[in-house]
């Protein structure tokens, strides 16, 4: 991914133009066979080299560097006619390089503005070929590729896409490239260029620029057919490549205007040049035939697209366990069974009704202050959260608001009921309603869906099972459990007891179990997700951790618990581990604690627990 | 396809670069395009609607182009930086700039490489308003639904290959309405002209979102049928809950009959500003927009319900039409006792 803020300007890095860069860069190649005449057509003729920059940026390193090699850019007599050709994502920028071409070429302006594109590289059609009978035209003669530095899709970066998408413009055996990149994407070029490209060499940007973006200049000439892969040649490349963008060391820095070093020599065939070069616009039509809008699955959840028409309507409701009757309330303001009708109890006059419920905060009064005088100066108000229910009735179509009330009014029309009456009067379709639409995925009123749980030394209490079955069940299908209950219900017991199922010694035999049973109602066991247990790390305050090392310990008794209060034990945990690895696998508790900052701690691994027997005992529902 | 180009520099940015051109020389430029494929204008839904001079703020806006085009252009956008309309045409296009909200949380919907030439789609829209279930019931409903083609043909393809009796009822009572072009009874909904079956039932799709929408927005318990969705989807349209958007054509007379547009009655006469451009070319149905109080959604809910019950009535008294599915869920037996309440005892 692109940094955000490079986003902004599209990844764009210009080719800096400091310390004689781009004339350092020129001095690597040699155009001196552009240089000499040739006679075609009984003239001496230079024929043209064509300069490719497909993200011109300002456009003004492309015509540097093309002064450099040939003293000039405008047509002239004694050498080669230069065509330029460029594309810049920036309008803006992709103006300033027409103001290049003005600046530069002189009354073969007007025939080459055309070559100046503004738009995306990737959009630029060009071909070669013939024109005429005397203009012919066989690609690019030098392509001069900085382009922007990011992540992509297609290859891995976006500078190898450009490089991809360019290579076949560069005329065969002819055509040389000056590729600006960072060291570290050569390795994902690598193959292209050991491939495509022969006479390769690479130096680094000189000190004062190399640190900005460790950038190189990479020199190469393009084959006249790509090298097969797994050959000495095309190992050799690759590897001097790989080097290259693991070490950067490795590279020479460029050397300086007039030392010596590599130079790329650049054959020319005199024809360099495009027969078309031009921007292609967004394919409208078959752009409106496929585009197909909110397919993600965010914007699918988001916006409702991910359910049928008739799951939007009767949203459907997953249960983890059957719902406690105190739950109900909460279930409805859930919209647990929206869409629902629910009849009154057999006996009562009262007519089916659809009821949909919210939770709305009620400010109730909890204090007042008073000055001396007796005047009230301020009071404390507490929001808290209060059940509205609304319902329709289905014989009349009429809306009823009911009122609140926890306490039974004795009302026996539908507009005066309080949500006690409610209940009381439409529990057997209530009920009804909710077995039907909630469906559980661990139901504890049915024995086939119980599980064999292994003994620790503290066996758990019968309200604490199906907890624990439950949350097996959670995790199998690759759902998340939380468990919330009072102080001294077992929490921490539960816990152990979970991840005693999961460890190492039981989690084959836990494994087959829960794929058993959960295969009764459809559901897969995700294994993948839920592999053995071999570390846990629990987070607590501070103030718990003595209570969770006895809890721990009178449950797994071999159990190992180790509180860290810093990294620090953490590496002497790791020290100790590797003194006595034998000992200690998969068999160490840690926990973690750093009291001076955020009260937490941790809990790792578990264990069979010496001198408990390992027997299993048959759980019944409670 | 119009073109969509970053303004390079906002009227801040102008000020500062006049002050210091040094400085500003060497920024940076953004002026990046890509190709504008449509875009939905709400102003009623919201409060940040600008004057007509600033630029204009869509709900939703479909882009397309290379990855490499999108992804400099939504960056930007969502920066809140301006972006220029050009080649566009139409009278209410007079501002031709676009901009989102930074305060605003705008998600990004990307459809990769969908075009033959390798462009991607991408859709930019406002949350809050689009999101099917808003998880809290405000004191006024306002809500965009936008609903793409895609899924309309799949969930049509669905019924009618799984579920016919649906089809069958929805039909019925749509018969029953009287909104059917060549069917029988009085049009009970004041549609202002009969439509065709076939466009009704392609409805279901758009109409049932509508109707979620509206049934999360709300604290009042709808009929959970899908002839009662297609029902208040109609009737939203026909008494002012709701609006269909207003293209260039309806803004032309907004209110009247037009021939060339079946739904001219849907689309309101006081919600001008609620209009969409290249919708259709970008794979998405007509976007529906729904604004009223709690108050008068009650009012309109319960006339609806007496249209509903009254029909549905009326076919519990003739066997030919007798309904299928049984709105009541039928109890065989009550619970076994001990698992009865009562809750509050």
């Amino acid at each position: 991914m692109a940094r955000p803020n490079a986003d902004l300007v599209a990844n764009f890095v210009p080719t800096p133009e400091s310390d004689h860069l781009i004339e350092r860069i020129a001095e690597r190649l040699d155009v001196q066979a552009a240089l000499i005449p040739a006679l075609e057509h009984g003239r001496q003729s230079y024929g043209s080299f064509a300069l490719v920059d497909p993200c011109s940026g300002q456009g003004r390193p492309l015509f540097t560097l093309a002064r450099s090699l040939f003293g000039r850019c405008e047509p002239r007599r004694d050498g080669p006619r230069l065509l330029f050709y460029t594309s810049e994502l920036d309008d803006v920028r992709a103006q300033e390089t027409i103001a290049q071409f003005q600046q530069h070429l002189g009354t073969d302006f007007y025939q080459q503005r055309r070559h100046a594109l503004s738009g995306d590289g990737f959009r630029v059609d060009w071909q070669v070929g013939s024109l005429s009978a005397v203009e012919n035209y066989s690609g690019a003669n030098l392509l001069f590729a900085n382009p922007p530095y990011r992540h992509s899709k297609k290859s891995g970066r976006l500078e190898v896409d450009f490089l991809d998408q360019y290579t076949p413009a560069l005329v065969p055996s002819m055509g040389g490239l000056v590729y600006i990149v960072p060291h570290y994407s050569l390795k994902v070029a690598a193959p292209t260029l050991a491939s495509r490209y022969e006479s390769i060499f690479c130096y680094r940007f000189p000190p004062g620029l190399w640190e900005q973006f460790s950038q190189v200049v990479l020199f190469a000439r393009c084959r006249y057919e790509p090298l097969p892969q797994a050959t000495a040649e095309w190992v050799a490349a690759y590897q001097q490549i790989v080097t290259w963008s693991d070490d950067a060391a490795t590279i020479p820095t460029l050397p300086e205007l007039g030392a010596a070093g590599e130079r790329l020599l650049l054959p020319t065939d005199r024809h360099g040049g495009f027969t078309r070069w031009a921007m292609t616009e967004i394919n409208a039509r078959s752009f409106s035939e496929r585009v197909r809008p909110f397919r993600d699955s965010d914007s699918r959840r988001t916006l409702g697209l991910d359910l049928t028409t008739r799951d939007l309507i009767a949203k459907p409701v997953r249960s983890a366990t059957n719902p406690r009757l105190a739950m109900y309330a909460l279930a409805l303001t859930a919209g647990a069974i929206d869409g629902e009708v629910i009849t009154a109890n057999p006996g009562l006059d009262l007519p089916p009704i659809m009821p949909k419920g919210s939770f709305e905060k009620d400010a109730t009064k909890t204090g007042e202050s008073h000055d001396q005088k007796g005047n009230l100066t301020g009071m404390s108000l507490v929001e808290k959260p209060s059940l509205h229910m609304n319902v329709l009735d289905m014989q009349s179509g009429q809306f009823y608001e009911i009122k609140k009330g926890s306490q039974p009014s004795g009302a026996t029309t539908l507009a005066e009921m309080s949500v006690y009456d409610l209940f009381v009067n439409y529990s057997y379709g209530l009920k009804a309603a909710f077995d039907a639409k909630c469906v559980p995925l661990h139901d504890a009123n049915n024995p086939a869906h119980l599980l064999r749980l292994h003994a620790m030394k503290r066996s758990l209490r019968r309200t604490q099972v199906h907890p624990v079955i439950t949350t097996m069940k959670l995790w199998a299908t690759g759902q998340p459990a939380v468990c919330i209950g009072n102080v001294g219900s077992g929490k921490t017991t539960y816990t152990t007891q979970v991840i005693y199922e999961f460890s190492p010694d039981h989690y084959a035999e836990t494994m087959a179990q829960l794929e058993q049973v959960l295969a009764l109602d459809g559901h897969k066991v995700q294994r993948k997700r839920l592999q053995p247990i071999q570390n846990v790390l629990v987070m607590a305050p501070s103030h718990l951790l003595e209570g969770w090392l006895e809890e721990v310990t009178s449950c797994l008794p071999g159990a190992e618990v180790v509180f860290v209060e810093s990294v620090r034990d953490l590496y002497k945990l790791a020290r100790d581990k590797a003194r006595s690895a034998a000992a200690c696998a998969g068999r160490a508790y840690v926990s973690l604690s750093s009291p001076k900052r955020m009260p937490s701690w941790a809990i790792r691994s578990s264990a069979p627990s010496p001198g408990v027997a390992p027997s299993a005992v048959p759980v019944t529902a409670t | 396809m119009k073109k969509l180009t970053i303004e390079n520099m906002s009227s801040t940015e102008q000020a500062a670069a006049a002050a210091n051109p040094s400085r500003w020389d060497q920024r940076k430029s953004r002026a990046f395009s890509v190709a504008l494929g449509g875009r939905v204008l709400a102003g009623l839904l919201w409060d940040n609607e600008p004057s007509r001079q600033q630029a204009e703020r869509p709900m939703l806006t479909v882009l397309g182009g290379l990855d490499t085009e999108l992804a400099p252009v939504v960056r930007n956008l969502l920066v809140g930086r301006r972006a220029l309309v050009t080649d566009s045409g139409g009278n209410w296009e007079e501002m031709q700039r676009i901009e989102l909200l930074s305060s605003e949380s705008y998600a990004v919907s990307y459809d990769r490489a969908c075009a033959e030439d390798g462009s991607s789609g991408a859709a930019l829209y406002l949350k809050r308003l689009l999101v099917l279930d808003p998880q809290s019931v405000e004191e006024e409903v306002r809500a965009l639904i936008v609903t793409p083609r895609w899924y309309t043909d799949e969930e049509n393809a669905r019924i009618q290959q799984r579920e016919p009796e649906l089809l069958a009822e929805v039909s019925l009572h749509l018969e029953m309405l009287g909104v059917v072009e060549g069917g029988f009874g009085s049009n009970r909904l004041s549609l202002p002209h009969k439509l065709a079956a076939s466009e009704l039932l392609r409805l279901i799709p758009q109409a049932v979102r509508v109707g979620t929408a509206i049934n999360r927005r709300t604290r009042l318990p709808l009929v959970a049928r899908v002839d009662y969705y297609l029902q208040i989807y109609l009737a939203a349209c026909a008494w002012g809950v709701a609006s269909l958007t207003h293209t260039e054509q309806s803004l032309k007379h907004p209110g009247k009959a037009d021939p060339e547009d079946a739904w001219w009655w849907a689309r309101q006469e006081q919600w001008t500003s609620f209009r969409e451009s290249g919708m259709a070319d970008c794979g998405l149905e007509t976007p529906v927009a729904v604004r009223c109080s709690q108050e008068a959604l009650k009012q309109f809910l319960v006339a609806q319900n007496r249209i509903y019950f009254a029909v549905q009535a009326e076919r519990m008294s003739s066997p030919a039409t007798r309904p299928t599915i049984h709105l009541v869920r039928e109890l065989t037996a009550p619970p076994p006792a001990e698992t009865i309440m009562p809750i509050a005892a």
